[in-house]
């Protein structure tokens, strides 16, 4: 076992002093036979309790209500910096705003027939009669909500692209995972409402 | 201690900049006492001690505050700042009235008390800065080396190290009269 040197006692003789405790056996028989370190355990001591006078002093009662009252008074002159959050919420606010926006015209476009002006050929057919213009009535699809065909009435065969989701409106099924715009012919009255709709497009959706 | 308030130091400080007064005074009261101390053992004077404390405080509100929280916490900052106005007071030589001892119905013991705390504050004050840091932080102040390490901004070892240097310099200065004699003799 390694022998301690005095320089190896003090940390634990400056340690004991600080907080208040009693030397071990070991220290203390170390104590007993080295003057220069019984003297440093004693210094240790003196200045410990020296040190807890000037605690007790310096935790004594103070007024600082004046000096309070000062610094708030600063406070409430100094400029104040804009939070850095605000601009945050300023930035977020739009961004709702701007993707309201969009949504709203999103939705509108969308219940709509076409979302490009229709290139078409418009037909004016002499004859009213769905089936007549229609041909082949299993191609077109009857649009469900339309008001009926009035006698007489004139229709028109417009070829243009359909939306998915127009199309769906219509009862017509897309899969939800095809997003491009579908050829197809809609057969418009003269009220404007489709009442048929005719997918020309040989893409499977 | 447990904290009353939820808050950080910093996050205090980052709404008081604007314009927070709840914040401001939450900080004041939760770190003006502690710095008021340090300033009073590091100068041995009240008024300086009062004035370092405020000061402070002063700089936090200035627009030219150069505190950046990636580089350590608030109260580090906030004692370096103290330890810089007491360097400038004391090369000044703005610090010179004693400390005024705390009321007590024992008048001798008063009278050595205050004398025994003046030459405790004599002693402190011919310490290098660095020996009298580590002595108010971990003794008088009473913080851990781990804290004294944060607000000196050096390791535990140094401050370990620089305390025990420090504490052997003024054992040796307030050793009295006598024992030294006695310490010569052997």
């Amino acid at each position: 076992m390694t022998k301690l040197t005095c320089r190896d006692w003090i940390p634990e003789i400056v340690e004991c002093a600080r907080n208040g405790a009693q030397p071990d056996a070991k220290l203390e028989s170390h104590l007993e036979t080295c003057p220069k370190c019984a003297m440093r355990w004693e210094d240790e001591q003196r200045l410990s309790s020296l040190l807890q006078v000037a605690r007790e002093a310096a935790a004594g009662q103070r007024s600082r209500e004046a000096r309070r009252e000062e610094i708030m008074r600063r406070f409430a002159l100094t400029p104040k910096q804009p939070a850095r959050g605000s601009w945050k919420w300023v930035l977020s606010a739009a961004a709702v705003l701007l993707m309201g926006i969009a949504l709203v015209y999103v939705l509108r476009s969308g219940g709509q027939t076409s979302t490009t002006a229709p290139a078409t050929q418009q037909v004016a057919v002499a004859s009213a009669e769905f089936e007549e213009v229609a041909g082949d009535s299993s191609e077109f699809v009857a649009v469900a909500y339309a008001p009926p065909l009035a006698t007489g009435e004139f229709v028109s065969v417009v070829r243009t692209e359909l939306q998915p989701r127009a199309l769906a409106r219509m009862g017509i099924y897309v899969d939800a995972a095809y997003t491009n715009p579908i050829p197809a012919d809609v057969l418009v009255g003269e009220d404007g409402f489709p009442r048929a709709v005719r997918v020309v497009s040989e893409v499977e959706f | 201690m447990p904290r009353p308030f939820a808050e950080s130091d910093e996050e205090l400080y980052r709404q008081m900049r604007t314009g927070n007064q709840r914040a401001f005074a939450a900080l004041y009261e939760r770190r003006e006492p502690a710095l008021y101390r340090y300033a009073l053992h590091m100068t041995g004077s009240r008024s300086a001690a009062e004035e370092v404390a405020q000061e402070v405080f002063v700089r936090l509100l200035g627009p030219h505050l150069h505190f950046d929280d990636r580089r350590g916490s608030l109260e580090a900052y906030m004692y370096g700042v103290a330890r810089n106005l007491v360097r400038v007071m004391r090369r000044k030589g703005a610090v010179e009235e004693p400390v005024e001892q705390s009321i007590d119905h024992d008048i001798l013991g008063d009278l050595i008390k205050d004398q025994a705390t003046a030459a405790l504050y004599r002693a402190l004050d011919e310490l290098p800065e660095h020996y009298r840091d580590a002595v108010v932080l971990c003794d008088l102040e009473e913080r851990s080396y781990e804290d004294a390490s944060r607000l000196m901004e050096c390791p535990v070892g140094t401050v370990r190290s620089r305390l025990h240097r420090a504490r052997a310099l003024l054992a040796s200065r307030l050793r009295p009269r006598q024992a030294t004699a006695e310490a010569q003799v052997r």
